[in-house]
């Protein structure tokens, strides 16, 4: 879980061009860490290609913090 | 990666200069990249009329996101100017350009970026072109050493 956990927040720090320390659990992704529709959306496919996933569009918009990215990774099912 | 840039030249207008003490104005070197950019596009990707007919259609947008400039130093009426683009941070849908303009000295006077993204005009992210991406992935940037100032904006 740890590691997933990690790979993630390193997944959103590339993606949005931010310092990795900056990539804390409880920040917010468009609140703290500046994360607009468009780093959403490279976000989601990051995720996707990384970790062999499906996160639909609707969930994709329900996170909010990085905790939330590693829940929704954690809950998605398997790409087919 | 490389530190491949794709450059073009240009001699600066009388047109382009403004009134107090004859310098460059400012937005004149945000057109600067859009011709530069253009001529990348129209030189680098085998398929551009491919491309633009899907623009045409309404099926492909490309859309200018976001846009930085730093200005170094002035640039004057009759000044040859060298404009190198290259690239970097190719993702799914989006991936930017960084622009150096030196004078004829060798001295920079500009530094640039611009990220643009693709859609469908109907607010749906859409993957980069294919030859686009791999002209994009050609001159992608390896060394960030070379910016003075976008340095500023990368991690």
């Amino acid at each position: 879980m740890e590691a997933i956990a990690d790979k993630v927040k390193q997944i959103i720090a590339k993606t949005l061009t931010i310092e990795a320390d900056k990539v804390v659990d409880t920040a917010g992704l468009a609140d703290d860490l500046g994360a607009d529709s468009l780093d959403m959306a490279e976000l989601g496919m990051a995720l996707q290609e990384e970790f062999g996933v499906e996160i639909a569009d609707e969930q994709l918009s329900q996170i909010r913090t990085v905790k939330d990215v590693v829940s929704a990774i954690q809950s998605a099912p398997k790409s087919a | 990666m490389t530190d491949r840039a794709f450059i073009i030249r240009h001699k600066v207008y009388f047109n382009e200069t403004n009134a107090v003490g004859g310098v460059v104005y400012f937005s004149n070197y945000v057109k600067w990249q859009g011709m530069s950019r253009e001529k990348y596009f129209v030189d680098t990707c085998p398929d551009w009329p491919e491309i633009m007919k899907h623009v045409y259609e309404l099926k492909l947008n490309m859309i200018t996101v976001e846009e930085h400039s730093y200005f170094l130093q002035h640039a004057f009426f009759g000044d040859d100017i060298t404009i190198e683009l290259r690239t970097g941070n190719a993702k799914k849908f989006s991936f930017d350009m960084f622009f150096l303009m030196k004078n004829g000295r060798n001295e920079t006077l500009y530094e640039g970026m611009q990220k643009l993204a693709f859609d469908d005009f109907k607010g749906k992210y859409v993957n980069i072109p294919e030859s686009m991406r791999r002209s994009v992935d050609s001159y992608s940037v390896s060394d960030f050493s070379i910016f003075t100032r976008l340095k500023k904006i990368q991690p």
